[in-house]
């Protein structure tokens, strides 16, 4: 028992009485307003009620509730990426009549002339500062396309004054490229942001089979420039299948001395650097042993190089068959936005159906056992707003049944 | 000893169209209650007689593989488990007290008392729809005390062609400006039970002279 001394709310509650219309919930929400939590009166909207719907008590729902999802980025929510295909139609023979081609190439887990199904998970470019690797403008037809990428990414991606893309170098400053490889997840795949910490690309040349991953150690960073947050890209293995945490190998090449790369998680967007990455990776093969040249890119003006596609070759030859963890690792991860409702259904409500089979024409229950001992099934959870809008539905896994003697409570999870 | 059972009841809701209208104008979901449905049960797999004994009598039912939610707010919830009193012997029927409407367009109006059986409803009242608003008019003639929608949403193809009202009794009056045939529905709800009933309603159009 609490006593409230409160005059003024037992004024309010006067004042209601006499107003010739009493609304039991104003009179628990006004005792409720003077009682300390742990013995405030359950709102009447909690108690039976004849008809169809049933009020959320004040304690039946958590709202509000951010919560943090992470799925594999790849199709099918895949965590990981094995095969590699480009779509015919923009590859075939590098046929520089197609203007993508030039600028990107999208890459697919099925080969999209044989499969519906194929979608496209991310892309790979190629950028020079100068136009290198693209035709010169001794050819007027010329889109120079590896200029175009490389300032289009650098308006994206870099601050204001920036005129460069700059890695870390192993005497612990920057060093400027000319030239970037760009991995670009597709928007879908990635949707709110890439997982940091759980990525690992794989790459395959001359000189063996290297894995890449971030710099996060599975942290967020406070590096946060125009595009986000901002991590390194290093040697190393996240050692997936192991109690070991993620290891950082070199975080620059042995040779160059220059940095791999820059990740950043927010845009689904990976640049590598090419004399880093070429250093390390040596020489690419195509698929038909053809050498494609050191996957740090010619700098060639003479035609289209396509310097994306020795990116492309190194990936999908970064896939040993599972040996040596290859492949393209990586998840998102989202900031999903969670209400939970228990809905409860206590021993004397919902025991009676509208369903027709339930019911003759005349009112009386076809089931005549249900006289005395009434019973219903329930499949679906419907949350309704107070203009009786079905907002949200819900399933049951198999039907739960309820009679008098049987009260459910069930936990409804809203995602959105 | 044994396990204990740690099997709970947890699902995952999804948002209707509705609901994802809501969202994207803008607005809170704001839910504030709920209802249970039973849809795809059909009581007839209730078996009293099963050979196994009375407490088999529902195993053809707890036995059925639950489909899928469907975010198609006018496809699920179609039926409604409902709470009424222990020993209630009748669901709430509604009644107008008629079971079809048939004139011509410059007939008068026809009442419409809807009544439930055997009781219910007599706080929230009725909510009329008429399908097709080109037919005539629904009008209220006893409005309930309080606010109240209608228990069931309706969708935007219906409402779009529907004149929806809320009350305790009604009147339909036919179109007089009509010029030609039109027949529809006029489908009355009970707010608080759930229950509807729905009668045919044919205008015809006759020339005057």
């Amino acid at each position: 028992m609490a006593l409230i001394n409160d005059l003024n709310i037992t004024s309010q509650i006067a004042a209601l009485a006499n107003s010739g219309q009493v609304d039991t919930n104003q009179i628990v929400s006004l005792l409720n307003s003077a009682l300390p939590a742990g013995q405030q009166i359950a709102n009447s909207t909690g108690g039976v009620t004849t008809g169809v719907f049933k009020r959320f008590g004040d304690f039946d729902q958590v709202k509000a509730k951010i919560e943090v999802v992470t799925t594999g980025l790849w199709s099918g929510d895949n965590g990981v990426l094995t095969t590699f295909f480009t779509a015919s139609a923009q590859d075939d023979n590098w046929d520089a009549t197609i203007k993508s081609t030039q600028y990107y190439l999208n890459v697919y887990e099925y080969n999209p002339q044989l499969s519906s199904s194929a979608e496209i998970n991310f892309a790979v470019a190629y950028g020079h500062y100068h136009g290198s690797g693209s035709r010169d403008y001794s050819n007027q037809d010329t889109l120079v396309a590896t200029k175009g990428t490389y300032f289009q990414y650098k308006s994206m991606l870099l601050e204001y004054g920036e005129t460069k893309f700059s890695f870390n170098n192993s005497v612990g400053t920057t060093t400027d490229s000319n030239d970037i490889y760009i991995i670009n997840v597709d928007r879908g795949r990635f949707r709110e942001s890439m997982d940091p910490g759980n990525w690992q690309l794989s790459l395959s040349g001359s000189n063996g089979l290297f894995h890449f991953i971030d710099d996060s150690d599975k942290k967020f960073s406070d590096t946060a420039g125009k595009a986000g947050r901002v991590f390194n890209v290093v040697s190393g293995s996240l050692n997936l299948g192991t109690e070991n945490l993620a290891t950082v190998k070199a975080t620059t090449d042995a040779t160059t001395g220059l940095g791999f790369g820059k990740f950043y998680p927010d845009r689904g967007i990976i640049i590598l650097n090419p004399k880093a990455v070429g250093s390390m990776i040596g020489t690419v093969k195509s698929t038909g042993g053809a050498s494609l040249g050191n996957l740090s890119g010619s700098l060639s003006t003479a035609a289209e190089q396509y310097n994306h596609k020795r990116l492309l070759y190194a990936i999908s030859g970064g896939y040993d068959g599972g040996v040596d963890e290859g492949g393209f690792m990586a998840r998102r991860t989202e900031n999903v936005s969670t209400q939970h409702f228990f809905v409860r259904a206590t021993n004397r409500e919902f025991n009676y159906s509208n369903n027709p089979t339930y019911v003759n024409t005349d009112g009386t229950f076809v089931e005549t056992s249900f006289n005395t001992d009434p019973y219903t099934y329930v499949t679906t959870v419907g949350l309704y707003n107070d203009s009786n809008e079905l907002v949200a539905v819900a399933k049951t896994s198999q039907p739960i049944p309820k009679s008098f003697d049987k009260e459910i409570l069930i936990k409804v999870k809203l995602s959105f | 000893m044994g396990y204990l059972d740690n099997s709970t009841i947890t699902v995952d809701a999804i948002l209707t169209k509705k609901g994802r209208q809501k969202l994207a104008q803008g607005q809170s979901l704001n839910i504030t209650k709920f209802a249970l449905g039973d849809d795809e049960i059909d009581y007839q797999l209730y078996e009293p007689a099963h050979p196994k004994g009375s407490t088999a009598a529902d195993s053809a039912i707890l036995a059925l593989p639950i489909t899928q939610a469907s975010p198609d707010e006018t496809q699920v919830l179609r039926y409604k488990i409902l709470t009424l009193p222990k020993g209630s012997t009748k669901i709430p029927t509604v009644n107008i007290g008629t079971t079809a409407i048939s004139s011509y367009q410059s007939d008068g109006g026809t009442s419409l008392s809807p009544q439930t059986n055997p009781t219910g409803n007599s706080s929230a009242g009725y909510t009329a729809v008429l399908a097709d608003q080109r037919a005539g008019t629904l009008q209220v003639t006893e409005a309930t005390t309080g606010g109240t929608t209608i228990p069931v949403f309706l969708g935007e193809d219906v409402t779009s062609t529907a004149q929806v009202v809320t009350g305790k009794k009604f009147t339909f009056t036919p179109n007089p400006k009509l010029t030609t045939d039109v027949a529809t529905t006029i489908t009355v709800y009970g707010n608080e039970t759930g229950g509807s009933v729905s009668i045919p309603v044919t205008i015809t159009y006759k020339a005057t002279v």
